[in-house]
């Protein structure tokens, strides 16, 4: 297959593209809800707060805005964190979800609803996020250890060790929601399915802090995965420190991972599908690939959102179910795709 | 110079190699053969940096390989290794640059260019590396490795295992004509290799390995010798004398059962 001329332009393009999509997905987030508003009451409103309605504005400030630049910073989380886990094992079905990130997360933020008060009392609401962080980075750190003997980490031990430890913790918190009262249930629900329904300013800046901590350690990054598309042994001859890299991949794939997580839940296929669609479009230099995952992260996250709003309102769906329904298929057109390219 | 004194290795009881002592020195070319499992790559492993030996050490230049950084060693040497695999749809040019990335973008186009001339690959640049034949991905990265010799400082040495494996005779002579060429007094190479007869023609030095010990190790004309290579590996050898040049063969007179 030839593509240079789509490859050498694809960046500049994609780059055009997600930002042109971002930007109508965000005025279309603001519009709609259960107050349609228009384009010029939500510029009013935003521009000169003064002149806009009392309603609008607080409406748009307390409710809208929080809630887009959530979705935004939770699919910006979730597209850098799967592309960097898919360069580090080396393989684009690898995501946050398959070794064992979210899942742990999700048992983290289980746990605090269903054993936090009798523990914690009032504090455990303040907790959950928290735990669900912890929940993330436990499962990873148990991983890595699994994996890694005298300081090399075999992939294909980590990989399956993530399956493992994502069966375990969902057997945990089975267990968890087995023993769970008809209150918490409904909470636990909403919570494993994910929802951006929460969205307020505290989430934004807990988020905001994560992604910019790990934001540290994506540039140098970039060039070191890029290497090892050619296997560990291969990097460290071209100069790269492996065990250090990877730990750096591990640690912000389990902070964003961990942080999206804990701010809205389980959200299931961005990591996977974002990465994989740029690098048909863009190729796999991880220098493009990164930045750009965010961005289209965001996107996708944030179109999810729109129809998990609109489409049965004015009840909500979680949106872990819209970005199921949409990135199933498409992860499996891709996977028939790259088996008909394959050639087998 | 690169020195490796007295390694061993051992892989739970079984001893992989046993005593190993080699000076490498810019200059010359040196060829390992050996049988299967006679420890050729471990030891390529172990001189290149990437695997401690269980004994002994090997010195870059008068210091310990252990106590340098992957950087500083990859400054000194690049490593051409047996199989790969590279996981995502990278351009031939983005792999031949790939130990590239601190330069320029002018520079490292430059530096591409010419290594994936040197191995014949010229007009492959923009194809998706994964879909080129087996001997073009070898010589895919043995370009990728002569870029990373323009980084280095000399002296420089060079590392390949097996690098002709998949290429055609042509190919074959071609890419060690390109490594022989390079030869010069900073700049030395270590190749593993299969065909004793090409190993005779391109080496300055040969290394005769079995089950982890050196055989021999010397000019090609000395340590060639049929008695010893029929012995290591425990096929007749037959030797003819074609353009000057002692040609080796194994006794294929198994092979000629036909009935035709």
């Amino acid at each position: 297959m030839r593509r240079p001329a789509l490859r050498r332009g694809g960046a500049g393009l994609a780059l055009a593209l997600c930002l042109a999509g971002l930007g109508a997905a965000v005025a279309a987030s603001l519009m709609s809800g259960a107050v349609p508003l228009s384009l010029a009451e939500v510029v009013t409103a935003i521009a000169s707060p003064a002149d806009a309605s009392l309603r609008d504005a607080s409406i748009l400030w307390s409710v809208r805005i929080p809630r887009t630049v959530l979705a935004m910073l939770v699919g910006a989380s979730l597209g850098i964190s799967g592309a960097v886990m898919q360069g580090l094992f080396r393989n684009s079905l690898a995501d946050p979800g398959l070794t064992g990130v979210s899942s742990g997360a999700a048992l983290g933020a289980v746990g605090t609803i269903v054993l936090g008060e009798h523990l914690f009392g009032r504090a455990a609401a303040l907790l959950l996020p928290v735990a669900a962080f912890l929940g993330g980075l436990t499962v990873t750190l148990v991983l890595y250890a699994i994996a890694t003997r005298a300081g090399r980490t075999s992939v294909n031990l980590m990989l399956l060790g993530g399956i493992a430890m994502g069966a375990l913790t969902m057997a945990v918190t089975g267990l968890l929601i087995f023993i769970s009262s008809e209150q918490q249930l409904r909470e636990l629900t909403f919570w494993s399915m994910g929802s951006l329904a929460g969205a307020n300013w505290n989430k934004i800046a807990s988020l905001s802090m994560c992604s910019s901590a790990s934001l540290l350690l994506l540039p140098p990054l970039s060039r070191t995965l890029d290497r090892m598309s050619l296997g560990e042994a291969e990097a460290g001859y071209m100069g790269v420190n492996v065990e250090k890299s990877k730990l750096a991949a591990i640690a912000a794939t389990a902070l964003l991972t961990g942080c999206a997580v804990a701010v809205s839940g389980v959200i299931g296929f961005v990591g996977l599908i974002v990465p994989h669609l740029l690098r048909i479009g863009v190729g796999p230099a991880h220098r493009a690939l990164l930045p750009l995952s965010a961005l289209l992260g965001a996107l996708l996250l944030l179109l999810a959102d729109l129809v998990a709003r609109s489409i049965a309102a004015p009840a909500e769906l979680p949106i872990g179910i819209v970005t199921a329904a949409l990135g199933g298929p498409v992860f499996l057109w891709m996977l028939l795709a790259s088996r008909s390219a394959e050639g087998d | 110079m690169i020195a490796a004194r007295s390694i061993t290795l051992h892989r739970g009881a079984r001893r992989v190699l046993g005593d190993v002592s080699l000076e490498l020195r810019p200059g010359e070319l040196t060829v390992a053969v050996g049988p299967n499992g006679a420890g050729k790559s471990t030891l390529l492993k172990i001189l290149a940096g990437s695997l401690a030996p269980s004994e002994g050490s090997v010195f870059y230049g008068g210091r310990n390989v252990a106590t340098l950084s992957a950087a500083a060693l990859a400054r000194q040497r690049a490593v051409l290794s047996q199989s790969l695999s590279l996981s995502f749809p990278f351009t031939v040019r983005e792999v031949a640059e790939l130990a590239l990335h601190d330069l320029a973008p002018a520079s490292r186009h430059a530096i591409s260019s010419r290594a994936l001339e040197d191995v014949g690959l010229n007009g492959f640049a923009d194809r998706q590396f994964q879909q080129l034949s087996g001997g073009e991905q070898q010589r895919g990265h043995l370009a990728r490795v002569l870029s990373q010799l323009a980084l280095q400082s000399e002296p420089q040495f060079l590392f390949l295992d097996e690098p002709t494996s998949s290429l055609d005779v042509r190919h074959q002579v071609e890419v060690l004509a390109t490594v022989r060429r390079r030869i010069s007094p900073g700049f030395g190479a270590f190749v593993v290799l299969h065909d004793l007869n090409l190993a005779a023609a391109v080496a300055d030095r040969i290394l005769i390995l079995q089950d982890g010990r050196v055989m021999a190790h010397g000019a090609p004309g000395s340590v060639m010798q049929a008695e010893l290579l029929s012995s290591v590996y425990g096929i007749a050898m037959i030797t003819s004398e074609q353009a000057g040049r002692t040609v080796f063969h194994p006794d294929s007179s198994k092979l000629e059962g036909r009935t035709a």
